[in-house]
């Protein structure tokens, strides 16, 4: 069979054609496809990819809304470490700059501080701890104090200056 | 032909007269291939955004929605040989009945001799308009063997339909 005879053969079955389906068939297919089309008309959000797409775009406002308290919490934290000791009631303006209140923590010396006092020598950052262990006490008995330890640690860590 | 942005309506209108012939091959009545055509259209409308081929997913949905109810079909040997036992039915293969004119007739006297497999890809190729690819995917077969199938159909259906049905 040539291929002249296979095209000639195939145009003729092409010829006979099928018979319609029945009306019957394409009206079942059109409610069926109703049907389903009612079936999903679920709120929009449902919808694979919309719904996706707005649950990220939720998660990221929320995610900002939150970041700010996140934020402030840190701040907020008792552990800080920059503020100087200041003796609660202290108003002595003669505190060195370097020696910031640690509002936190009146009694506890910042890591400056303590890092210029052994910058002098050991034995000096001793003293100073020392000392501020004695007034975290002294402080804890409700017995005021009236000793200005902010002063007191400036000269602690100027010692040589005034010397 | 097959546009992506074509409505069902236009899908069915075009492909219709060859889906049913196509899958009439696998069922016993016409009626059960209605309802194949009906649940392999919906199901092909439903998923024809998920698919590489249309067309092809068009056929494969159909052919599987026929071939599940011909196995669901416990009592399908024993209707057919009720069916062929009954006096107001001739000796024709149940479901060449309800032919709707002659050539039609003629058209599936002619395809009932063929093997189903050979049939169905007939069918695909000449009314369907599908290429071997395409073919190949509706019915999970190698083009290769599609072919050689579809060849071997030609041939058989020439020696077979009476010699004034062709020009040679």
């Amino acid at each position: 069979m040539s291929e002249q005879d296979f095209n000639d053969f195939e145009d003729r079955l092409a010829a006979m054609r099928p018979a319609e389906p029945s009306p019957e068939i394409k009206r079942r297919v059109a409610e069926s496809l109703e049907a389903d089309r009612g079936h999903d008309n679920r709120p929009l959000i449902f919808r694979r990819p919309l719904g996706i797409a707005l649950t990220v775009a939720a998660a990221i406002v929320f995610a900002l809304v939150l970041l700010p308290f996140i934020g402030q919490i840190s701040l907020r934290s008792p552990v800080a470490v920059d503020p100087a000791p200041s003796v609660p009631g202290s108003e002595d303006e003669s505190v060195t700059p370097d020696a910031t209140p640690n509002h936190a923590h009146p009694i506890r010396p910042t890591l400056l501080v303590m890092h210029q006092a052994l910058r002098q020598s050991p034995e000096a950052l001793d003293e100073l701890i020392d000392r501020s262990g004695q007034l975290a006490l002294a402080q804890d008995s409700s017995t005021p104090q009236p000793v200005p330890i902010a002063a007191e640690m400036w000269q602690w860590v100027h010692r040589e200056e005034l010397q | 032909m097959d546009e992506p942005d074509m409505d069902w309506q236009a899908w069915y209108d075009w492909h219709g007269r060859a889906l049913l012939l196509f899958v009439r091959q696998f069922t016993s009545s016409l009626a059960e291939a209605e309802d194949a055509m009906h649940d392999g259209f919906i199901r092909f409308w439903k998923r024809r955004e998920q698919v590489d081929d249309p067309l092809a997913y068009l056929y494969s949905a159909v052919r599987s929605a026929a071939l599940d109810r011909r196995r669901a079909e416990g009592r399908r040997a024993t209707r057919e040989l009720e069916y062929a036992q009954s006096p107001s039915v001739s000796s024709t293969p149940p479901w060449q009945h309800a032919a709707k004119d002659e050539g039609e007739q003629q058209l599936r006297l002619a395809l009932s001799n063929l093997p189903e497999a050979q049939r169905e890809l007939l069918v695909m190729k000449v009314w369907g308009g599908l290429t071997f690819d395409q073919i190949a995917v509706a019915t999970d077969t190698p083009r290769s063997t599609a072919a050689a199938r579809y060849n071997a159909a030609l041939v058989a259906l020439r020696d077979t339909m009476p010699a004034e049905e062709h020009t040679s």
